[in-house]
């Protein structure tokens, strides 16, 4: 794992604006072809493996979770637990997650938390990278099958799922990251051959007298894939018409299990020692040495704090509430060449049950947030 | 949503094993940028074909409630009887409806007349998503 130098691309920001890319310079900057990242193939089949048996061992904590009745712990409201639980039994459909790992390309990856509801950087990682890399190193290899296992994952819908009609896509109104992750979802979804309509979640309707969700056109809405989290869907006006399962979501309420931190203490429970595991607690006094206390709801790093090194780094935010895991503390890899220093996280796509590649991000800081550069990668033999 | 077409499509040389999408091809790029340039289309939804004739006056504009409201798709599931409407500029409606019944030839509405026989919903919004305003993706 080398942090390469290189001279952007002439037209790279027209490029991706003319792919719908169009936030590719938020915050000044976000994506980042200054550099990438250049892996072996024996790398790649190390964060391939750990990625998969990551997931299948997210599973298994999934079961244990739901027969134990630990629920509770998840913060998740209990009206909502036969839910979790009905979904989990049925298999209920699951398009994509992302796992967070620090790794510097030697020794076992380690997982940081799993995006199991609502990951996004999606663009980035299967399109963005992907041309990239057609114009840079056309004859190299890259870890990123994202779009044909997309295709591929929403046509098992279709077959395994009976999912029949429209399929809605929902996301904040308004904000262009997460309606660009939406679009090209939908995008996706619409080559695996689904009628499809977007809209703002904020748009959508309950209808009382027929007992339905609708659009913003009063149509139906039978299948909603919502870029939105469960545990905000769950305390809003509209939860409880939720529990009567009137529409299909993706992803699926058993999500709500993984997208939540306290996932990682079951999983240091369930598999102490696992290589590709930080020891992990509900309780502060259990941890020993430098530790991460993460609440259990949080994204792009709010309300995370580090104390490592004598020091301490608290990324401000509005999560905590529901309370807190600790996790033991492994710093992510540090590059500096005089010129912009970063601290790498590696993001390792799930869709269905199987890996499909990798993003990468840079911040000055060892918090991944909003604003981390994504650096495109690479790997040859 | 306009579509801008597939967009080139890079073909790996055969027999080659790649982990990287054999090509990226996209049918809404730009779509973000393209959304707010185009009228939305709405259609209206019906309890039976008669209350659709009777607001768009030409039987071969109602068509039975199924999965086709855009994109391309191969499932089709009827709902229960019920019959959408022609699909229409979103705020256009009245003159929608005129145009119909003009290319009936017959169905002259006195002016400013306008029918309503869709489905009457009682439907509340903002159950979701009025609370956040920071991104809901990690």
């Amino acid at each position: 794992m080398i942090r390469e130098s290189l001279t952007p691309r002439a037209n790279w920001q027209e490029q991706f604006e003319s792919l719908g890319f169009t936030y590719h310079s938020i915050d000044d900057l976000y994506w980042d072809e200054r550099y990438a990242y250049r892996f072996t193939a024996a790398q790649i089949d190390a964060v391939e493996d750990a990625t998969s048996e990551l997931h299948q061992m997210a599973l298994q904590a999934v079961e244990h979770v739901i027969a134990k009745e630990r629920l509770g712990q998840f913060a998740i409201p209990e009206p909502f637990w036969a839910l979790v639980e009905e979904s989990w039994r049925e298999k209920e459909f699951s398009l994509y997650g992302r796992f967070d790992l620090s790794w510097n390309g030697q020794g076992a990856p380690k997982m940081l938390e799993y995006n199991a509801d609502t990951p996004t950087g999606l663009v980035e990682s299967s399109v963005a990278q992907w041309y990239w890399l057609q114009d840079v190193f056309p004859q190299a290899d890259q870890f990123n099958s994202l779009h044909e296992k997309l295709i591929a994952q929403w046509q098992t819908l279709a077959s395994r799922h009976q999912c029949k009609g429209l399929l809605h896509f929902a996301c904040i109104g308004g904000h262009e990251e997460d309606e660009g992750n939406l679009a090209y979802l939908r995008d996706t979804a619409i080559q695996a051959g689904f009628a499809t309509k977007q809209l703002a979640i904020e748009n959508i309707g309950w209808d009382d007298k027929h007992a339905e969700f609708v659009d913003d056109f009063d149509s139906r809405i039978d299948n909603l894939f919502k870029l939105y989290p469960w545990e905000w869907l769950c305390r809003e006006a509209f939860a409880e018409h939720l529990l009567a399962r009137p529409l299909r979501l993706i992803e699926p309420a058993w999500k709500m299990v993984l997208s939540n931190k306290a996932i990682l203490p079951v999983l240091w429970e369930l598999f102490p020692g696992h290589p590709n595991l930080l020891p992990a607690f509900f309780d502060a006094w259990r941890i020993s040495g430098d530790f991460v206390k993460k609440p259990l709801y949080s994204r792009e790093g709010e309300n995370i704090t580090i104390y490592a090194g004598g020091e301490v780094h608290h990324q401000p935010g509005q999560y905590g509430a529901e309370g807190y895991i600790y996790q033991a503390f492994a710093a992510q890899p540090k590059f500096d060449d005089g010129i912009t220093p970063a601290y790498t996280s590696i993001g390792s796509w799930i869709v269905g049950d199987a890996p499909a590649g990798i993003g990468i991000r840079e911040d000055v800081s060892l918090i991944t947030k909003d604003t981390s550069r994504f650096v495109p990668h690479y790997f040859v033999d | 949503m306009p579509t801008t077409g597939l967009l080139k499509q890079t073909l790996q040389p055969a027999g080659l094993s790649y982990r990287k999408s054999r090509a990226v091809p996209l049918v809404l790029a730009a779509s973000t940028l393209l959304a707010g340039c185009s009228p939305r289309q709405a259609r209206d939804e019906y309890a039976s074909q008669e209350d659709c004739k009777k607001d768009w006056s030409r039987p071969e504009l109602c068509q039975p409630a199924s999965s086709s409201g855009s994109g391309s798709s191969t499932h089709t599931t009827y709902y229960g009887g019920r019959y959408y409407g022609p699909s229409y500029d979103e705020g256009e409606r009245e003159s929608a409806q005129r145009s119909a019944r003009s290319g009936g030839n017959s169905f002259g509405l006195a002016g400013g007349e306008s029918s309503n026989h869709a489905i009457g919903r009682s439907v509340s919004r903002g159950g979701f998503g009025g609370a956040h305003i920071s991104s809901a993706g990690g």
